[in-house]
């Protein structure tokens, strides 16, 4: 059971404070992101910026909890979205096989051949850099992995005596492929929806470390993206949001591990 | 009378890129209100695949190119998908050989009855998981309130075929297929399943479509027996009748094959089988399909193949031993 993963747990409880300091933190800590409390580059420690400010004298605390929401909300959605394209093509590639299947994978293969962060980074260029567009970005170039899991996983259920049994009980193809098929593919998907989030709040910060975030909203990535100049005499600067980022995709990895055996019936405790 | 469920002239091919061949051929049967006919015969004889199209589960790339099967009156391979759907499981359930496989692993034994009901009689949510307590109590499960909510790897195989019929009782289902419904279980279970499946029948008045190579389970539950080979019916009678005096050489080396213990006997018994194989659907012969295997057969049963010659009232074999002229 997922209560009795100890990991799992532990990334619950990290996760769950990363998210109680993005939606309480701005409040109660008070602080504009962007205003300028002090002097530039003062190590952590300050009376005026406990956790030290950046290259222009702002405070980076006050980034750290104003910045989280953005790159939750970014990783979560650019996510969401992965999973929705990957598994809708996968599961009717995988389902009906054949032609459609056929088309269908070779779309897969030319997104897949596209190198991610360009296509990407063109997107973001041609329209608006803004935290919507980031996060479809980041679905559109990152749905093909979840597209070709899902065929494989269908491919190898829809045979399966238990899928003939549901068409004898007089479930017709939609109803087949998504309560009977889908729920028996979700775990492996689940730990990738877990992994997804990871990769799509990484990915948000890359963008933002190449600028090409929304410069007026305040995230993890554009911290890291502003000061990555005075990395080596400013360490603090970027390694806040980096603990940050690097605890966030560990804690959702975590929970996708325990969701997975906890989903799985056969590992369940009797 | 009307039959329930009345198969004509069905036909069952297989289509490749070179060639196309019938894995049913000419197959007729009626199923009357009530009575348990048991299909038998050899793998490859195609009794599962007429199973199999009563279910419109013919699988590619298999279809039925030829015949029709009417249930109460009403065409159903003609009638579209969605028509089909709704008599299938509603009106005409199954049951598989693999209780483990045909049970979907990722639901509870419950929430797999209590979706037929939602599904087909439009039950809610609790309704239905209260009607699947009732139904895995009717079939002998013990302690249903608990079992509703186990998932199928829980409990043992023989509970899993059980559990597979009260799925398939959901709906009060006119007709049961079963599918050699007893192969995967040990034999003291495989009694148990048959009394549950003849008690269901009293009670509901349901007919059964019994698919079997066992003729024990013929001899055990059958009123009428249909023996078929080579994707013929090869010879169709009153159960006791057919066992007691089979016309069909076929027949009667089917029941030869099955062991009996003899506690006189000092040295052991030698366990009988039909010599040579059955021939391929795609390279069957011009004459009649057992000829090669057959005891009898003479130089007409290699050139022309017997058609189904009625013998007695409602009995009628495929062999030209059994035709008028052979016999006078």
């Amino acid at each position: 059971m997922f209560s009795r993963n100890g990991s799992a747990v532990a990334g619950l409880v990290i996760l769950l404070i990363i998210l109680f300091t993005a939606l309480a933190g701005p409040a109660l800590y008070g602080v504009d992101p962007f205003a300028i409390v002090s002097g530039p580059l003062l190590p952590p420690g300050d009376p005026d910026a406990p956790l030290g400010t950046d290259g222009i004298g702002r405070d980076i605390l006050a980034g750290m909890l104003v910045g989280a929401k953005a790159s939750l909300i970014v990783g979560a959605t650019a996510a969401a979205l992965t999973m929705v394209i990957g598994i809708s093509v996968g599961a009717i590639a995988g389902f009906y096989g054949g032609r459609i299947g056929q088309a269908l994978m070779r779309v897969t293969e030319f997104f897949q051949v596209l190198p991610a962060l360009l296509l990407a980074m063109t997107i973001i260029t041609l329209f608006s850099p803004t935290l919507t567009t980031v996060a479809v970005a980041i679905g559109i170039v990152s749905w093909t992995s979840v597209a070709r899991l899902t065929r494989a996983e269908f491919l190898r259920i829809r045979n399966l005596e238990y899928v003939q049994a549901a068409r004898a009980m007089g479930a017709r193809n939609r109803r087949i492929i998504w309560l009977v098929i889908l729920p028996a593919a979700l775990p492996p998907l689940i730990v990738t929806a877990t992994l997804t989030v990871g990769i799509a709040i990484l990915f948000e910060s890359g963008l933002s470390f190449l600028g090409l975030s929304d410069p007026n909203v305040m995230s993890w990535g554009v911290i890291i993206g502003q000061n990555r100049d005075y990395m080596l005499s400013a360490w603090w600067a970027v390694t806040i949001p980096g603990i940050a980022i690097f605890a966030t995709v560990l804690s959702v990895s975590l929970i996708g591990d325990g969701l997975n055996e906890a989903f799985n019936p056969k590992l369940r405790e009797r | 009378m009307q039959p329930l469920l009345s198969i004509k002239d069905l036909r069952i091919s297989f289509r490749s890129r070179t060639s196309q061949f019938a894995v049913l051929e000419d197959f007729d049967l009626d199923l009357q209100k009530g009575e348990t006919v048991c299909l038998v015969g050899e793998s490859g004889s195609g009794k599962t695949m007429t199973g199999l199209a009563l279910m419109g589960l013919v699988p590619s790339p298999g279809f039925i190119s030829n015949g029709a099967i009417s249930f109460e009156g009403r065409e159903m391979i003609a009638a579209g998908r969605n028509r089909a759907a709704e008599i299938r499981g509603k009106n005409i359930a199954m049951i598989f050989q693999e209780p483990m496989t045909a049970l979907n692993p990722v639901f509870t034994i419950g929430e797999q009855i209590a979706e037929m009901l939602r599904y087909h009689e439009g039950l809610g949510r609790k309704a239905a998981i209260e009607r699947a307590v009732e139904l895995l109590r009717a079939v002998g499960i013990p302690e249903p309130e608990q079992r509703v909510h186990e998932y199928p790897h829980q409990i043992s195989g023989g509970m899993r075929q059980r559990a597979m019929i009260a799925v398939a009782l959901a709906c009060s289902p006119q007709i049961l297929i079963a599918d050699e419904p007893t192969t995967a279980l040990d034999v003291t279970v495989q009694a148990q399943i048959l009394d549950l499946l003849e008690e269901v029948q009293e009670r509901l008045g349901t007919t059964i479509l019994l698919i079997t190579h066992d003729m024990g389970v013929v001899a055990d539950v059958a009123d009428r027996v249909v023996v078929m080979y080579c994707g013929r019916k090869i010879e169709e009678g009153p159960a006791a009748e057919v066992l007691a005096d089979p016309r069909h050489p076929y027949t009667s080396a089917l029941l030869a094959c099955i062991p009996r213990p003899d506690p006189e006997a000092t040295t052991r018994m030698k366990l009988l089988d039909i010599p040579g194989i059955v021939p391929a659907a795609s390279a069957r012969p011009a004459g009649c399909a057992y000829a090669a295997r057959c005891a009898f057969a003479f130089d007409k049963c290699r050139a022309e193949r017997p058609p189904l010659f009625e013998v007695a009232e409602g009995r009628s074999a495929a062999c030209w031993l059994a035709s008028k002229e052979h016999s006078q």
